[in-house]
């Protein structure tokens, strides 16, 4: 049957998607959420610096624009956001963390690479590679760019496109990353086949090492297989990162 | 396929409805018309919010799924690139260990050379279950251009 190979894709699709996990709750507007607990605690507030200044007891300059009536409810109201639904990683993270994350602080876990299905005379590789944190908090940023080499070659920079769904994360003491780095190359061509037109200027041939810049230093990764060719753009390298 | 919504459910409960029966075949179909996890989240979540938007005005004896599939595939097309930050956080629906990771990319990889008609067509028949004549209505185009499109996706797919 000539449509294995699509049937084998859609029954991956299939399989895949019916991983995700989707919030219980649906998605609603902030603006409808609350209207009558923001107008009471508006009016609430109104009574309550009444009732201050009548008594005499004077607020700073700042205390009634900064929370006051006008202020933080109108802006609740008006949010078309719908009721935030991160989590308090990400959140901390965001706000309150900004110590970005070191190569020393990371040790190498267990390494697997898989090979992918590859399209249209192409090829595929997928190594996932656990990173696990043994120094502080930090900001661990997904890098525009990883370091590529050969076994004995020097690091040369390539694009990495992020094939996931988030470009940083909060990472705990002894918590542990998960990174998966994906390449995809052309197919060698064989004698007298067809000539394809190269995917890039200067690729860089026999891959088995990556190294993940940071804000000190890098992660070396070794990959375990060889990709046959990279090229530093277009990207032919993804990156994703889980935690 | 659809919500068989009583004459006395409130709105609220009909869009709770809606969203409980029809979110994840909304994000499916985003998945397949995108080809992309995170946009596919965000879409469904801002399809659902227009839904909200618009739930005292919508004849929800109409079929509800295909309002959002159509709502979905505009917004794709026509505003969603523009709507920073995220609506939703990105780790909400991710998928749980790092083989699914593994395998979406993989997946992700081998349908990247379709067009998203071409994606969405293949996948909303051949996975979904939708009749020809049911795709083409959400994905507006003709039946034919249909056929034709999964035809293409059939033959881009086996081609490597």
């Amino acid at each position: 049957m000539s449509d294995s190979r699509t049937q084998q894709i859609l029954n991956e699709w299939r399989s895949v998607a019916d991983a995700v996990v989707m919030s219980p709750a649906p998605p609603r507007p902030r603006s409808t959420a609350a209207p009558i607990g923001i107008a009471l605690t508006a009016v609430s507030l109104v009574v309550i610096v009444v009732a201050l200044s009548i008594r005499g007891h004077g607020m700073s300059p700042q205390g009634p624009a900064a929370g006051g009536p006008g202020s933080t409810p109108a802006t609740a109201a008006s949010s078309v956001l719908p009721v935030a639904t991160r989590s308090p990683t990400e959140d901390a993270s965001s706000q309150e963390l900004d110590v970005a994350c070191v190569a020393s602080q990371f040790v190498l876990g267990k390494t697997t690479n898989a090979p992918g299905f590859g399209t249209l005379g192409t090829a595929s590789n997928f190594v996932t590679q656990q990173l696990q944190n043994v120094g502080d908090r930090c900001h661990f940023n997904l890098p525009p760019t990883v370091d590529v080499a050969t076994a004995t070659g020097p690091f040369e920079p390539v694009s990495a496109v992020n094939a996931g769904t988030r470009s940083s994360f909060d990472v705990a003491p002894g918590a542990s990353l998960s990174m998966v780095i994906g390449a995809w190359w052309q197919l060698p061509r064989e004698p007298g086949g067809t000539p394809t037109a190269p995917p890039c200027g200067d690729p860089i041939r026999n891959v088995t090492r990556v190294r993940i810049p940071l804000e000190s230093g890098g992660v070396e990764i070794a990959l375990g297989t060889t990709w046959y060719e990279v090229c530093a753009s277009p990207p032919h390298v993804s990156l994703t990162l889980e935690p | 396929m659809e919500a068989d919504v009583g004459v006395d459910e409130s709105v609220d409960m009909r869009y709770e409805r809606a969203y409980g029966r029809f979110a994840k075949d909304v994000f499916r179909f985003a998945l397949a018309w995108t080809n992309d996890w995170a946009t596919a989240e965000d879409l469904t979540q801002e399809a659902y919010l227009r839904l909200w938007n618009h739930r005292a005005s919508i004849d929800w004896e109409r079929p509800i799924l295909g309002w959002l599939l159509v709502t979905t595939r505009r917004l794709a097309n026509n505003r969603f690139r523009s709507l920073h930050p995220r609506l939703t956080a990105a780790g909400s629906a991710r998928q749980g260990d790092e083989s699914v990771s593994a395998r979406w990319l993989d997946v992700r990889h081998a349908l990247e050379s379709l067009t998203s008609l071409e994606r969405a067509a293949l996948i909303m028949t051949a996975v979904e279950g939708w009749s020809y004549a049911e795709a083409a209505d959400v994905l507006q185009t003709t039946e034919g251009a249909l056929r034709a499109a999964v035809s293409r996706a059939r033959q881009k797919l086996e081609v490597a």
